[in-house]
């Protein structure tokens, strides 16, 4: 392993990932990781929509996988929240960052998942907005705490339709990723 | 009534109700772990107040929120229907959504929560520097 970490590292680099988190999320994880994306946006010189935008992302994907990965970091089945596992991956690519996240859901999770994916994918800003506003007026369903709203504001703010994939792991459970990018639009930031 | 005052923390916004001067302010960030742990508490505060007000005191509520999650957004309706069901009942109600303008989205959020009022006095408030 001590031999690999090179490669690892350079693999990252390929890919224009500059931040990679794999492992319990916490609110106080997220509070940090958001201020060090921050800085880095600034030094990139990033205007204050673009940083709000990535990090509304990241912030958006992370706490799903806070309330909603069924891998804990230990067998406790009391585990509180934020011992739920997930990976947040930040990156370059061409003109943009993107916002990689991934946790593991139960199978029978998966048609439901798709489903919500897939018709938010399909629509465009107004139809985006118009739904928005009908889920925001929706009762929660049993066991959601934001009736899918998350993904709709993160369709809104994306440059392009999220990408989503499942990979079934065993019987139980399926790995789940979300992709969302980010157009990049500067501004000097005076030091 | 004690006026509701809750110091801002790294995930939730400062709150400071003032039962005296009718002024509500809201202002920071909000992406808690769980709204409800945190807003139960403020919506009671806010409930009881309202029944307690005179019917036709003038209230001014103010919103700066630089980021709120998405079930922070859902929290926000809910305060704005509180707040418009009260004010069909002939309360005074002024909401003032302060926004900045150097981030695209933020007049918009103000937009979509403003199209669903009609009693209330909504108004887009553009953030000046100081």
């Amino acid at each position: 392993m001590i031999d690999d970490l090179y490669d690892f590292r350079e693999n990252m680099i390929r890919e224009g990932i500059f931040f990679c988190f794999n492992g319990p999320v916490s609110q106080n994880i997220l509070a940090e990781i958001g201020s060090a994306l921050e800085q880095r946006m600034k030094l990139e010189n990033m205007n204050r929509t673009t940083m709000l935008r990535v990090f509304s992302m990241m912030m958006e994907m992370a706490q799903n996988i806070m309330r909603y990965s069924v891998e804990e970091s230990d067998s406790d089945d009391s585990a509180p929240l934020d011992t739920r596992m997930g990976s947040i991956i930040i990156g370059h690519e061409d003109n943009a960052y993107f916002v990689l996240c991934g946790n593991m859901v139960y199978n029978t999770e998966v048609e439901k998942l798709k489903d919500k994916l897939e018709k938010i994918r399909g629509m465009d800003r107004q139809q985006l907005r118009r739904y928005h506003k009908e889920q925001i007026r929706k009762r929660l369903e049993k066991g959601s705490q934001g009736a899918g709203l998350g993904f709709i504001g993160m369709a809104k703010k994306a440059s392009r339709p999220i990408e989503f994939s499942f990979r079934k792991i065993d019987a139980e459970k399926s790995y789940f990723s979300l992709k969302t990018l980010i157009h990049k639009e500067k501004q000097e930031w005076k030091t | 009534m004690e006026n509701l005052n809750i110091e801002a923390t790294k995930y939730t916004p400062k709150i400071f109700f003032d039962a005296q001067n009718h002024v509500l302010d809201i202002r920071g960030m909000s992406y808690p772990e769980n709204t409800s742990v945190f807003y139960d508490p403020v919506f009671s505060w806010l409930e009881e107040y309202l029944r307690q007000v005179e019917r036709h005191q003038e209230i001014i509520v103010n919103i700066e929120l630089s980021y709120f999650n998405s079930s922070s957004s859902k929290v926000v309706m809910d305060f704005l229907d509180l707040f418009e069901e009260v004010s069909s009942e002939g309360k005074n109600i002024t909401v003032n959504w302060i926004y900045d303008e150097d981030i695209e989205e933020a007049l918009e959020f103000g937009e979509e929560f403003g199209e669903e009022l009609e009693s209330v006095t909504f108004n887009l408030v553009r953030k000046i520097d100081i």
